[in-house]
């Protein structure tokens, strides 16, 4: 019997002609057949930065001018369900009415023409006392970690979980030195994936990595027409059809060149569509392009945002990580040091007027945002993708958050959600998941800072940080049976010294799980957990 | 190859008298017949019994082998050589006639019965003059050559058995690894428009090797068989590039006309804009034949006329335009990246490759790409699945093995898992890289790679076996820090040879296991368990489990003593009951190499420093081990010159060596276990009469069955 491999090219080439009078048949069409309805692909960058927001008032919308006891909720509740308690929210819009009106601190107005893709999130709890070096932002566990941390099992990030699923190991990494990004995807060994240095720097190396001499291959690039290469690919596949139906084959070989043609099918269709038509890296300026430029300058910023955003309209890359470690403190003119900043965030600068280090901090994510996330969501959200019509705004989450939470602390961690992830994200609102009856935080945070304190800010608890992380792998169409893991909440089992608790905690689904923090913060830590809905642990946000 | 020549003359004699001539059988018939001719007077000393074609009389028990041996001895032989002559072959088993000295398991040449024959093709310096008064037929002798050669040795440690009816491998269709890939691309360009332009291409435009995924495997690179999206648009690009930069201009003429001119069959080509039919005919054969490794199918013979099919390019464009759609059509066939084992004929069960298709996979086994010029030759004059042809074409294949032994050291050796750089602020790693002055970064430990591959080749290359892989004094450093490290003044010359090697200095170091890239920690302390472990694992094939979930430290190194040596802290922290169920295997192998520091320095003596960094003193090194737990072989050696010269001896290692080169020639996703595998019994068989590594390797195709290929419909 001949070998007549339908393609899914082949059906829609079928499809457009003869076959018009054929009753359609669902069942013939394989389950992700590209032309079968207008999904366009999504694409994920996660932009993390090792320095922290400090105080609330400077990222959050209503809280300018505030102190850091009262900075208001949002005026609306969404009525919890399934036992979930009641959270607040607000449009953004309301905070910022025109595009040029200022949201906060740190954004300024750069984010405001955006605000319908935006939702901004607070009350975002780690489950253990910090996010801080363990590439918690992004989840997982750093595996170069000892103690306590060497009992659990090596989790992978978010971003290397959804490069698996929609990655097809494109993934680009922009690294800094500290915080999220070295742990995440840069330690996934098993992805050819382009590095770049640092946010703005060597983005000439970048671009050549990524459209001439990279892993990656520019297929817009092709020598000959489009069109041409196009129909010989096309002869191409008859090839393989010819091989398949051939004397001398064995299944096997069917199955794999049939596997390829499959591949091979889905070049063809990016030979034609949104790729090659609309990538645009090409009138890309190369000026903004020169080596060494920092991220304070505003034009490696916007250089930077042109290159990730080409990447994506040329399909060189779906998933992008981003560590954003590396600024420059404009008093001391040098580069910010983790350690001395994040970790002394009620230092003074006298170069700085004296300021403190959460206000300088806070300027240099301002600085970040005019130059960089400005730009970024301007070229997104003007990209149109052809194949629905949306921008690639619409079609993307951009997930923004820092390594810590408020004043290098546990709880309440930024995050900014940016983009609909292709229709999967509601946004546009400003999301408040404080559950105040739990009440504030109790005992000392990481600098001896007590509710009643003046620099202590109102870390109300809220829900579990792991949720945002299940939310936007749900948001990228990952289902839970792609990133849980039972066996990671097995392993609490053996664990007698976790008492009672241990129960629950194995029925979390890997990524629900709560981690137990470094072991003399254990019992602490999961003492904690008692403050949170765990039957909750493995649900997305709810969002309004 | 008397037997396997005479089976298949057999064969096609049925196939003749089956059904009606035709001039092809006829043809075919005559170019065997040639063969046997040939083969009469062909020196070459192996034959391949291909008895597991027929599942019948030479299904390969043993027992029938040797009642077919013994009816031709008692037919030709037993007459003179009974009871009352000289040598009495009038035996029952095959242990009487080794014990006799008449015959050596595996090994025709060294069998006396055998090279005595009239009919045995080489002068082993013995007259052939029997049997006298009469004379052998094919059959005879092919039956008492072939009973030799599949004899197993009673008392051989060989763990691996040939059954010769064992079937050949599936060969199922798998892309070619990214090194294939980019040597068999280079090699097209490089033929096209010469050596210089394709190096120019390399390094000004198009870098291929970057451009396509790198393999990723558990095992060896050729066990990578996924193909993904990746790999689709990175080979449309990379297809897109070369035929652009071939194609271009001021090159298409020189490309075109050098393929033609390999065998221009009637062509006169002067331009490309006004290419005959012949010239195009001609190009297409030429270069398909260059770019898939054999020849393009001209008929519906096999369902597939690929000719005509890729011929439509002529018709759909003309001049440049189809000679540029046609090159990418063929980069992108499957013929082109997949080993597609399809140019066969059915013989018996089974189908026998082309003569072609054969030396394509012999190249790619030794040279990841495809064949070259003098190898199509061979290929094209000789029928490669004669014994004859074969020979030859390894022959020449192994006149100097280097890029595919060169992949295959690299990956056996996990040379790409060589740490990196780290704790070089610590006073103890300046103290110990200090001395080394400039270049301890990773320029060094690219030397270190690149020495262990080249010592392994040159091993190889220069006919030396396993003993002097393990034992070899001679120097391949010639990075100045390299050499600093390995205190040579003199750096290793481009060509080495026996008489102008540079040699390591005496008592310090001496074969592979001692060399930087085998036992470089990357920090300032060495790490004797990481040692013990790889070693164990990469030359023994022993495997040891992680640590138990409960032992929480496990991996955590001892904390420093200002008064241990780094042995003694390994020694004391897993001293205890619970870890030396493992480490009683570790131990041994990691403290063998106390001798050199985490950068593989030679150290006598050792620094020792406390917590706080601080110079503490000088103690000396204690590298003498007991092997009896380790590697089950009851010796105590002093240093690991003494353990590697031990090893180099092992069953062990001989296994281990064979199970990782049959897992990288047949890109098998874990390695084999002791199983039965004709392939992997000559190999051992090879090293346990301490043949070279050139005939291990060699030995590795040396079965009928590398010559055919089971199709499973």
């Amino acid at each position: 019997m001949k070998y007549n491999k339908v393609t899914r090219r082949m059906f829609l080439q079928g499809s457009g002609g003869a076959l018009l009078a054929i009753p359609f048949l669902e069942s013939l069409l394989p389950s992700t057949a590209w032309g079968q309805t207008a999904v366009a692909p999504k694409r994920f960058l996660s932009l993390i930065s090792g320095l922290d927001w400090g105080h609330h008032s400077n990222w959050l919308p209503n809280a300018a001018g505030s102190n850091a006891f009262n900075i208001p909720q949002p005026n609306r509740i969404l009525p919890g369900i399934n036992g979930h308690h009641d959270i607040r929210w607000q449009p953004l819009r309301e905070f910022a009415p025109t595009n040029s009106s200022p949201l906060a601190t740190i954004w300024g107005n750069s984010l405001s023409p955006y605000l319908e893709s935006i939702n901004i999130l607070r009350s975002l709890d780690f489950s253990e006392r910090r996010g801080h070096d363990t590439c918690r932002v992004l989840g997982g566990l750093g595996f170069t970690q000892t103690g306590e941390w060497t009992k659990l099992a090596k989790i992978p990030t978010i971003d290397q979980v959804i490069n698996d699923k929609i990655g097809d190991g494109r993934a680009l990494i922009f690294g800094g030195q500290t915080g999220n990004d070295w742990m995440s995807l840069a330690r996934d060994p098993k992805l050819g994936s382009i590095r770049g240095t640092y946010l703005g720097w060597w983005l000439q190396d970048l671009y050549n990595g990524i459209f001439r001499q990279g892993t990656y291959p520019d297929i817009t690039t092709v020598s000959a027409p489009s069109g041409t290469r196009r129909d010989v690919l096309s002869r191409v596949l008859g090839d393989f059809t010819r091989v398949m139906n051939s004397r001398n084959i064995s299944s096997a070989d069917r199955a794999t060149l049939s596997n390829a043609m499959d591949k091979l099918s889905d070049v063809q269709r990016s030979l034609t569509s949104l790729y090659a038509n609309q990538c645009s890296h090409k009138q890309l300026s190369l000026a903004g392009f020169s080596t060494g430029t920092a991220t304070n300058s505003a034009a490696g910023g916007k250089a930077a945002a042109d290159l990730i955003t080409a990447a994506f309209m040329c399909d060189a890359s779906r998933v992008i990580t981003i560590g954003t470690s590396f600024f420059e403190d404009p008093y001391l003119g040098e580069i910010f040091d983790h350690q001395t900043t994040s970790h002394t965030p009620f230092a003074t600068v006298a170069a700085a007027g004296g300021k403190t280090e959460w206000q300088i901090m806070g300027e240099r994510h301002a600085y970040l945002t005019r130059n960089f996330l400005g730009p970024l969501l301007q070229n997104l959200s003007s990209a149109i993708d052809p194949v629905n019509g949306k921008s690639l705004l619409y079609n993307s989450l951009v997930f923004h958050s820092v390594e810590s939470g408020q004043v290098h602390g546990w709880g309440s961690n930024p995050v900014v959600l940016m983009g609909n992830a292709g229709g999967s994200l509601s946004s546009g609102n400003y999301i408040d998941y404080a559950d105040r009856p739990k009440g504030a935080f109790e005992g000392a945070d990481l600098f001896n800072k007590t509710p009643g304190d003046p620099q202590f800010s109102n870390n109300w608890r809220g829900v579990s940080y792991n949720r945002v992380l299940v939310t936007a792998m749900q948001a990228m169409g990952l289902q839970p049976s792609d990133y849980e893991n039972d066996a990671i909440n097995k392993q609490f089992l053996s664990r007698t010294d976790l008492g009672a608790m241990n129960q629950n905690l194995t029925s979390l689904g890997g990524w629900g799980y709560p981690l137990t923090g470094d072991l003399p913060l254990k019992y602490e830590s999961m003492g904690d957990l008692t403050f949170y809905d765990l039957k909750q642990f493995r649900n997305k946000l709810p969002m309004p | 190859m008397k037997s396997n020549a005479s089976l298949i003359l057999k064969r096609y004699l049925k196939s003749y008298l089956r059904v009606r001539a035709t001039k092809n059988t006829l043809a075919s018939l005559l170019s065997v017949a040639v063969a046997l001719i040939f083969f009469q007077n062909c020196s070459q000393g192996f034959t391949i019994d291909d008895g597991f074609l027929s599942a019948g009389s030479l299904s390969g028990a043993a027992g029938s082998r040797l009642q077919n041996a013994k009816a031709v001895l008692k037919n030709k032989c037993i007459d003179c050589h009974n009871g009352s002559a000289a040598t009495n072959f009038n035996l029952i088993s095959d242990q009487e006639f080794i014990l006799a000295g008449l015959v050596s398991p595996g090994s025709p040449s060294k069998s006396k019965l055998l090279y005595r024959l009239k009919n045995y093709p080489a002068d082993m310096g013995a007259p052939r003059d029997m049997p006298r008064g009469s004379s052998l037929s094919l059959d005879e002798y092919a039956a008492l050559s072939t009973w030799v050669e599949n004899m197993s040795d009673p008392n051989s440690t060989n763990p691996f058995a040939c059954n010769a009816s064992e079937a050949p491998d599936t060969l199922n269709a798998k892309r070619l690894t990214k090194r294939e890939l980019t040597n068999t691309y280079l090699s097209i360009v490089a033929r096209g428009v010469g050596q210089e332009t394709a190096d120019w291409m390399t390094g000004n435009y198009l870098d291929i090797n970057r451009w396509l995924p790198p393999d990723a495997s558990s095992t060896y690179s050729t066990a990578d068989s996924n193909f993904g999206a990746l790999h689709a648009q990175s080979y449309l690009a990379v297809a897109d590039q070369v035929t652009k930069f071939v194609t271009q201009s001021n090159q298409i003429n020189r490309f075109v006309s050098t393929f033609i001119a390999f065998n221009p069959s009637g062509c006169a080509f002067t331009d490309i804009s006004t290419m005959s039919i012949a010239c195009q005919d001609a190009f297409i054969k030429n270069f398909v034949l260059r770019a898939w490794g054999r020849e393009i199918e001209t008929t519906e013979a096999n369902s597939n006329n690929e000719f005509a099919a890729l011929k439509q390019e002529f018709s759909l464009a003309s001049g440049e335009a189809a000679v540029n759609n046609l090159v990418f059509r063929v980069f992108m066939s499957p013929q082109f990246y997949f080993h597609l084992n399809n140019s066969v004929t059915q013989v018996g069960p089974y189908y026998r490759l082309s003569s072609y298709s054969i030396a394509r996979r012999l190249s790619y086994i030794f040279t990841q790409g495809p064949p070259d010029e003098n190898l199509l030759a061979i290929a094209s004059s000789q029928d490669l699945l004669t014994d004859a042809g074969f020979s030859t074409a390894l022959d020449y294949l192994s006149q100097n093995m280097k890029s595919g032994i060169n992949q295959f050291a690299y990956e056996w050796l996990q040379l790409d898992l060589l740490p990196g750089f780290k704790e070089t602020g610590l006073q103890k790693f300046q103290y110990i890289a200090g001395p080394l002055g400039d270049g301890v970064d990773d320029r060094l430990r690219q030397a270190m790679k690149d020495e262990v591959v080249e010592l392994v080749t040159y091993i190889t290359n220069s006919n030396q076996g396993l003993k002097e892989l393990f034992t070899t004094n001679v120097s391949f450093a010639r990075y100045p820090t390299l050499m600093r490290l390995y205190n040579v003044s003199t750096p290793a010359p481009a060509n080495i040879t026996d008489s102008n090697a540079v040699r390591l200095p005496a008592g310090e170091r001496s074969g592979l296991l001692t060399r930087s890239a085998i036992i470089f920690s990357g920090g300032q302390t060495e790490n004797p368990m990481h040692r013990g472990v790889t070693i164990r694992k990469n030359l023994l094939c022993k495997t040891i489990p992680p640590p138990p979930a409960n032992l929480k430290e496990a991996l955590v190194p001892p904390a420093v003593d200002p008064n241990l040596t780094t042995r003694e802290r390994y020694t004391a922290a897993t001293s205890s009951t619970n870890c030396m169920g493992c480490h009683s295997m570790i131990n041994p192998v990691g403290f063998a190499f106390s001798k050199y520091n985490s950068l593989g320095g030679y150290q006598p003596i050792e620094p020792i420093f406390d917590s706080g960094g601080n110079f503490q003193r000088n103690l000396p090194t204690d590298a003498r081990v007991l092997l009896t737990a380790s590697i089950g072989i009851e010796r105590e050696v002093n240093d690991a010159l003494e353990f590697s010269d031990v090893v180099s001896e092992s069953n062990d290692v001989k296994s281990c060596f064979v199970q990782n080169f049959s897992a990288y020639e047949n890109g098998l996703s874990s390695l084999p276990g002791a199983q039965s595998s004709c392939s992997m019994n000559k190999m051992y068989q090879a090293l346990d009469s301490k043949a070279s590594l050139k005939e291990v390797f060699k030995a590795s195709v040396l079965i009928p069955q590398f010559r055919y290929r089971n199709i499973q419909k």
